[in-house]
């Protein structure tokens, strides 16, 4: 009944006109108008009425822990169906907040799902663990659930994180980054160091990267810009969108089942590119010197020298998918850390 | 005569007559008389004169009970003796352990210092409930894989292994669906990507057979 009100609001005006026109003395017409006239008069109340049964209850339970933080200490976290934030800061403790919420329409049983969400935290010497599981893992969710880490650190403080299912925010750190993630997506801002990321089902975007980095792929798509050091890929099923700034030393990149997008820099004639494509296309920019090495119904092998001081190296081996290279129309600075 | 005479300083010449001749006289027993007759004209002593009383067997029996009740109090105070004698040395092992769990702790604690619960409730519009059959196309899936085995073709089976692995993905999302709630939004966008690659291999693989 309450779908068709907007459409009975808007026969209102219609059916008080022609009962105007044709005076309200028509049995017909004086019944039309009233009901229209009721639902009028009433809707605001019945619309309110609609709201509240679509209304659902939301507990959150939230923890928050302080850690103080020594050089040598590690954090770790294990999040299953988790957004992990992590953020810096120039204190030096390293703060956790996790919110676990449960959304149901009664109350009640948000309550009793909630209750199967657990947040264990250990010290264990210099490291410290921070994981969420559900108690009983065969009881099935009324409820919506989800997690969500803040974790606010010393930029210095090495991070691995696991996450199954979820997702992982990471900003701003300097020294380690360990990420394992499955059905996750990454996003890493302004990270430099040592990187080592794994990821299945779980897309990849970062920005302003710098240092020895390590990806290891599958079914993920990735997206890098403004990165510089050194760079391994190894990428099955997959596209890859590549955007290097003028500091990137090595790039190394493996992708079976993959596109591979790479937008060379402005002014970034000093790098020099090695390619490979097994059962693929191509697209070179315009007016690039192309050096073919080999080239067979399945195989292609060239190589792009660079008409300046040699900046870089990359290096692509594609199998099954294409590769493209073209001109960045932004200009990146060169950044070292 | 008296004579006095000590052992060896006696200076009688004839000294060992002497004692022969005494010792040879004759000795005399006093008549009994004699001593009752001394004992009568004694004076008789204060505590002779004195009445004399006899208790009241109850007063023997109080001074006995009295007696059971401070030897009872005595061996009472003796095993409270013993007893606290442990229990400082059990309160001295709790202390030491308490130090030590403290000590624990405050290692442990070094690095963290304090952990907040908070429990908060609110209301929010519930979002439309919309869960579609995720398992319509399983039976042509099964089909076309039971298909590649038969067949057993090197590109097939490099299908076959493409469509497992998108198979196992979803029903690993289907499973957190259970879990974690069939509506969450999340899940069920990952799901549609996972189901429309496997879509995808499957048209490819319909394309080979």
């Amino acid at each position: 009944m309450l779908r068709f009100l907007p459409l009975l609001l808007i026969t209102l005006p219609c059916t008080c006109g022609r009962a105007l026109k044709k005076g309200i003395k028509g049995k017909r017409y004086k019944g039309l108008v009233l009901l229209s006239l009721l639902l009028l008069t009433f809707s605001p109340l019945l619309l309110r009425a609609q709201k509240d049964n679509n209304l659902r209850e939301v507990v959150t339970k939230t923890i928050e822990d302080t850690y103080r933080y020594k050089p040598g200490s590690e954090l770790a976290v294990e999040g299953e169906k988790a957004e992990i934030f992590v953020e810096t800061w120039d204190k030096q403790k390293i703060s956790v907040k996790v919110v676990m919420t449960a959304r149901h329409p009664k109350l009640e049983q948000a309550e009793e799902d909630l209750k199967n969400l657990a947040y264990i935290s250990e010290v264990a010497g210099q490291k410290i663990f921070l994981k969420n599981k559900l108690v009983d893992q065969t009881k099935r969710s009324r409820s919506e659930l989800t997690v969500h880490y803040y974790i606010t650190l010393p930029e210095e403080c090495p991070v691995y994180l696991k996450s199954h299912f979820g997702g992982a925010t990471i900003s701003n750190l300097r020294n380690q980054l360990r990420i394992n993630g499955e059905f996750s997506a990454i996003n890493i801002d302004n990270v430099q160091g040592i990187l080592d990321i794994r990821s299945r089902f779980g897309d990849i975007t970062g920005e302003r990267i710098d240092g020895n980095v390590s990806i290891i792929s599958r079914r993920s798509d990735i997206n890098l810009y403004d990165i510089g050091g050194t760079f391994d890929i190894t990428a099955h099923y997959g596209e890859l969108k590549i955007s290097p700034n003028l500091s990137l030393r090595e790039l190394n990149i493996n992708a079976d089942k993959s596109d591979v997008y790479l937008y060379e820099p402005l002014n970034g004639e000093g790098i020099a590119y090695n390619f490979s494509l097994n059962n693929g296309e191509m697209k070179m920019p315009d007016g690039r010197k192309i050096i073919k090495m080999e080239q067979t119904q399945e195989v292609q092998r060239f190589a792009i020298r660079p008409s300046q001081e040699r900046m870089g190296t990359i290096t692509a081996r594609v199998s099954f998918g294409d590769l493209y290279l073209q001109k960045q129309e932004k200009e990146l600075k060169a950044r070292r850390f | 005569m008296i004579i006095v005479l000590k052992n060896d300083e006696m200076k009688e010449k004839n000294k060992e007559t002497l004692r022969d001749a005494l010792d040879g006289l004759r000795e005399y027993e006093a008549p009994s008389p004699a001593w009752e007759g001394i004992a009568a004209n004694l004076k008789p002593v204060l505590a002779d004169k004195l009445p004399t009383y006899a208790p009241d067997a109850g007063v023997w029996n109080g001074i006995s009970r009295q007696m059971e009740q401070a030897d009872e109090a005595q061996a009472q105070r003796r095993m409270a003796k013993e007893r606290t004698l442990p229990l400082r040395k059990f309160v001295g092992i709790a202390a030491a352990i308490a130090l030590l769990v403290t000590a624990g702790f405050g290692i442990k604690h070094e690095l963290q210092t304090r952990q907040t619960v908070n429990i908060a409730y609110s209301q929010e519009v519930a979002p439309e409930e919309e869960i579609p059959d995720w398992n319509i196309d399983e039976a042509s899936f099964n089909n076309a894989i039971a298909e590649i085995e038969d067949r057993n073709e090197p590109v097939l089976n490099s299908l076959g292994l493409e469509l497992g692995e998108l198979t196992e993905a979803s029903n690993d999302i289907k499973a957190m669906l259970v879990s974690y709630g069939e509506n969450d939004p999340g899940l069920i966008r990952q799901l549609g990507e996972v189901e429309r690659d496997r879509s995808d291999v499957y048209r490819r693989i319909i394309v080979e057979l």
